[in-house]
């Protein structure tokens, strides 16, 4: 095993962690506030993947377009759901939303498989971006640069949103506290649709990644990278942008070590090895690397 | 200011407040007295707008507000400074107070609003960049005063200030209360420090299992003996 | 109340006849394609019935039934397996078990065991966490069985699965298991460790203090609903005379779920109710979909009632009342204490 194949197989776990790492920031923000498991957030990443498709078949429509239409439509499609769906539940006990974001996952799969089809369909990226580049034996595509370059500036200019403005004022408070934001005059269905618009909108790009990377889209392609980055948002710490970041990373580069430096017989047991890390995180450490404890929230 | 008029309130099928009926005459300092679990903090909830009343009418400047959204009441004027404070910890002190202003649109005023908390609270300037969660007890109760008083509210709802706080700490915070009532706020006031509360206000109201048991200004209740024993507590 | 007694058991006995003789009438009569569905029935009722205790009763949410029903359906079909299948599909496994071939009704029960036996260091482990978290925990046995099961070869074959089974199941063992389960939740739920499971869902820390021990109550609920998930499990199995890992896939999960919230988690005959419905429901949505060949739309009319039934019905049918068929034959109709849903 040569140094430069583990460099190889950390590019490689970085843009996955990378992609993890987006759709953790949506769970992470909305569980931050609503205590609700959004199942269907990675529906909506699979949502953001067929609208890329579009752009992306029609060469001539610059890159950019085929990123920033799936963010911005899926964005507006995280806060249709929102107000549907989970508005009505405000104050339900945490199982109705719960099976409540099931259901809405099912329906979108649903929906894309009627309006489309269920069978995949392939996802071509224009050559020039999967050319790889070779630097000192690691080999790097175009996709995976543009991946590192677009994931930091969103996460640069997320916190810069949540950190500087009112609203992302309102949604920290509204994550800490629901009741005294809304006792002191918040207005939390702003936080919360806020909340909705900005992590949709990180999976509708996030979507853009994932179907660029693996080539092939189809309507169920988004359930378990979903509950993976929730995976990776409580490794982080649930509540925590920070924390989101982090675990996805370390998620996506875990998961690729495992199949990179174990024998091949393991690789099946991929999936299975993430949601045993879920539960040793759970058990020893269970506000995660960076979460307030319950107490804290209290 | 303020009226309530044969309030209900339930959780699920537990009545927390029944037919209970309030008034707040502009510029008074009142007082809620009463045991755990009689209805007080439940009231305070429902003024604003944050409780859904089962049945009964409350009216602020002549007008209904039941039904309308906790924001649009704070825009009306009604603050509510929370039983146990609920400060966000991991805000920091100025974040806590643009929060309480969250409704206002005019910056300047905002801006002078603040530097007069600061004023009024010393200490809360001195620390205003550094997390509220790491204040003393005291200084997060300023907090939260200061953070209600952001909004420029005619009604102040204060929840328990005294509670859990030093006999010191105490008398500064009702101080600050006089001062506020000085100034023109008007406040409705829930307290478990029976004694103090009346000293300071004009009138009070004692409830016991979500209704008003008895009613009058302020000098009388805390002078008639069968009062103080039964009711609150006092010796 | 001794004649109220006596009347229940007369009711309940004659209920039993009369499932006897429509079954019967329905075995002698009905095609097969009919015959699958009502045995389909049976099977769901076994598996909602269950889930009811750990998701209804204790308020435990889990979606790792499937889990259950896959250790279940796998190590009955083992154990059943013709010797001719077996020398084709499981040549790798030891000589003492190419011999062995034991009856169905035993492997059912077998297949519990061990889905029972397996819940057993699983709860210890997941059921100290609570509310999503034990969702998504669960959820994450579910993906661990399916990577085992699609991975162990020698035992699983993988992705090729077990074919060739025996068609074990018919009518009466889906439904005499399911009588079995309702009867065993039923007794388990209205005696006091039932009251103690309720008391701990409605507030575990009240339910502590009072002396409950509710580690205890949620491992106990959690081991046999694992029981008779393996039961299930079994039992489909033999219905399909297959087992592949997709069979016990997260989808199959969520239908029972479905079925529970439907039904009413909370109450036994709400179990009944909602699996029958949502056994039947979808075979009919099936069939318009296919007719007018628009793929997905069974599932989407799915997916939107569960949800309309959160905003609107979130109790469920049942709520936590129950159907007594015993009380409908008496003057005055007892009314079960309703109790509010739970609050969170």
């Amino acid at each position: 095993m040569t140094i430069n194949y583990i460099l190889q197989q950390l590019v490689n776990g970085l843009a996955l962690g990378s992609i993890y790492a987006l759709l953790a920031i949506g769970l992470t923000m909305v569980y931050g506030i609503l205590r609700l498991i959004n199942f269907a957030h990675g529906d909506l990443m699979m949502l953001g993947a067929y609208v890329s498709s579009i752009f992306i078949s029609a060469t001539v429509v610059p890159i950019l377009l085929a990123v920033l239409i799936p963010t911005l439509l899926i964005a507006v499609m995280g806060l249709i759901v929102e107000r549907t769906a989970y508005k009505p539940l405000r104050g339900a006990p945490e199982v109705a939303m719960l099976i409540t974001s099931l259901g809405v996952s099912r329906l979108i799969q649903n929906s894309t498989v009627l309006a489309l089809s269920p069978q995949p369909r392939a996802f071509s990226l224009p050559g020039d971006l999967t050319k790889t580049v070779n630097v000192g034996g690691i080999r790097f595509t175009q996709l995976d640069v543009l991946t590192f370059l677009l994931v930091i500036v969103l996460m640069v200019l997320l916190t810069l949103y949540i950190n500087r403005s009112k609203t992302g004022m309102a949604m920290r408070a509204s994550s800490e506290n629901l009741q005294a934001a809304r006792l002191i005059g918040i207005n939390v269905n702003w936080a919360i649709g806020a909340a909705f618009v900005l992590g949709s909108a990180l999976a509708g790009t996030a979507g853009f990644l994932w179907a660029s990377r693996y080539g092939i889209i189809d309507p169920f392609m988004g359930f378990l990278p979903g509950v993976k980055a929730f995976v990776a948002a409580v490794i982080g710490g649930i509540g925590s942008i920070r924390g989101a970041v982090v675990g996805g990373v370390l998620l996506g580069v875990a998961e690729i070590g495992f199949v990179g430096f174990l024998p091949p017989e393991f690789s099946g047991y991929r999936d299975a090895f993430v949601f045993s890390l879920l539960l040793i995180v759970l058990l020893v450490r269970p506000n995660g690397l960076f979460g307030a404890s319950e107490v804290e929230r209290a | 200011m303020l009226e309530i008029r044969n309030l209900s309130v339930a959780y699920g099928k537990i009545v927390a407040v029944s037919d209970l009926s309030l008034t707040v005459n502009e510029g008074e300092i009142v007082t809620v007295v009463g045991g755990n679990g009689a209805g007080k903090t439940t009231t305070l909830r429902t003024v604003s707008g944050v409780l859904k009343p089962r049945a009964g009418e409350i009216l602020f400047k002549g007008q209904s507000i039941v039904g309308l959204p906790p924001e649009a009441i704070v825009t009306r004027g009604i603050s509510h400074s929370p039983e146990g404070r609920m400060i966000f910890g991991r805000l920091t002190i100025t974040e806590n107070l643009k929060l309480g202003a969250y409704n206002r649109k005019d910056a300047a005023g905002v801006k002078s609003d603040m530097e007069r908390m600061f004023g009024m609270f010393p200490v809360l300037e001195q620390r205003k960049s550094q997390r509220a969660g790491t204040l003393s007890g005291g200084e997060q109760q300023m907090l939260a005063i200061a953070r209600s008083l952001m909004s420029r509210p005619t009604l102040l709802l204060l929840d328990e200030p005294s509670l859990g706080l030093a006999p010191l700490l105490v008398e500064k915070i009702f101080d600050v209360v006089v001062e506020l009532r000085n100034e023109g706020v008007t406040i409705l006031l829930v307290e478990q420090n029976a004694n103090e509360a009346l000293r300071i206000s004009d009138r009070a109201y004692v409830l016991e299992t979500g209704t008003v048991t008895v009613e009058g200004p302020s000098t009388e209740l805390i002078n008639d003996p069968k009062l103080r024993a039964a009711y609150l507590g006092l010796d | 109340m001794k004649s109220t007694i006596a009347r229940k058991t007369v009711v309940l006995l004659g209920g039993l006849v009369l499932l006897v003789v429509l079954l019967g009438v329905a075995d002698a009569t009905l095609n097969n394609y009919y015959l699958r569905i009502l045995q389909l029935i049976g099977i769901y009722i076994v598996l909602t019935a269950s889930l009811n205790l750990t998701n209804g009763f204790t308020g435990d949410f889990s979606l790792g039934h499937a889990a259950f029903m896959a250790i279940g359906g796998y190590t009955s079909a083992l154990l059943t397996m013709p010797l001719a299948a077996r020398a084709l599909q499981l040549a790798e496994l030891p000589v003492w078990f190419q011999e062995f071939v034991s009856p169905f009704p035993l492997a059912t029960v077998l297949g519990g065991i061990l889905a029972a036996l397996v819940a057993l260091p699983v709860g210890l482990v997941v059921l100290r966490l609570r509310g999503h978290y034990l969702a998504v925990a669960t959820l994450g046995l579910l993906i661990i069985v399916k990577s085992i099961a699609s991975n162990w070869e020698p035992v699983t074959r993988g992705a090729r699965g077990l074919s060739g089974l025996n068609a074990e199941t018919n009518l009466w063992w889906a439904f005499g298991w399911a009588v079995i389960t309702i009867f065993v939740v039923w007794r388990m739920v209205h005696s006091p460790f039932g009251r103690s499971m309720i008391a701990v869902r409605d507030d575990s820390v009240a339910a502590a203090s009072r002396g409950v021990h509710v580690f205890r109550i949620r491992l106990v609920a959690f081991i046999m609903s694992a029981f008779f998930g393996g039961v299930g499990g079994a039992l489909l199995a033999h219905q399909l005379t297959a087992i592949t890992p997709p069979t016990y896939s997260f989808d199959l999960t969520f239908l029972i779920v479905i079925m529970l919230v439907i039904g009413g988690s909370g109450s036994v005959t709400g179990s009944v109710i909602g699996a029958i419905i949502m056994t039947i429901l979808p075979v009919i949505l099936r069939d318009l979909e296919r007719r007018f060949e628009l793929p997905g739309v069974s599932q989407i009319i799915i997916a939107a009632a569960l949800i309309a039934f959160m905003i609107f019905r979130r109790q469920g049918l049942m709520g936590n009342r129950e159907l007594h068929p015993s009380t409908w034959f008496m003057k005055k109709p007892a009314t079960p204490a309703s109790v509010d849903a739970p609050q969170q």
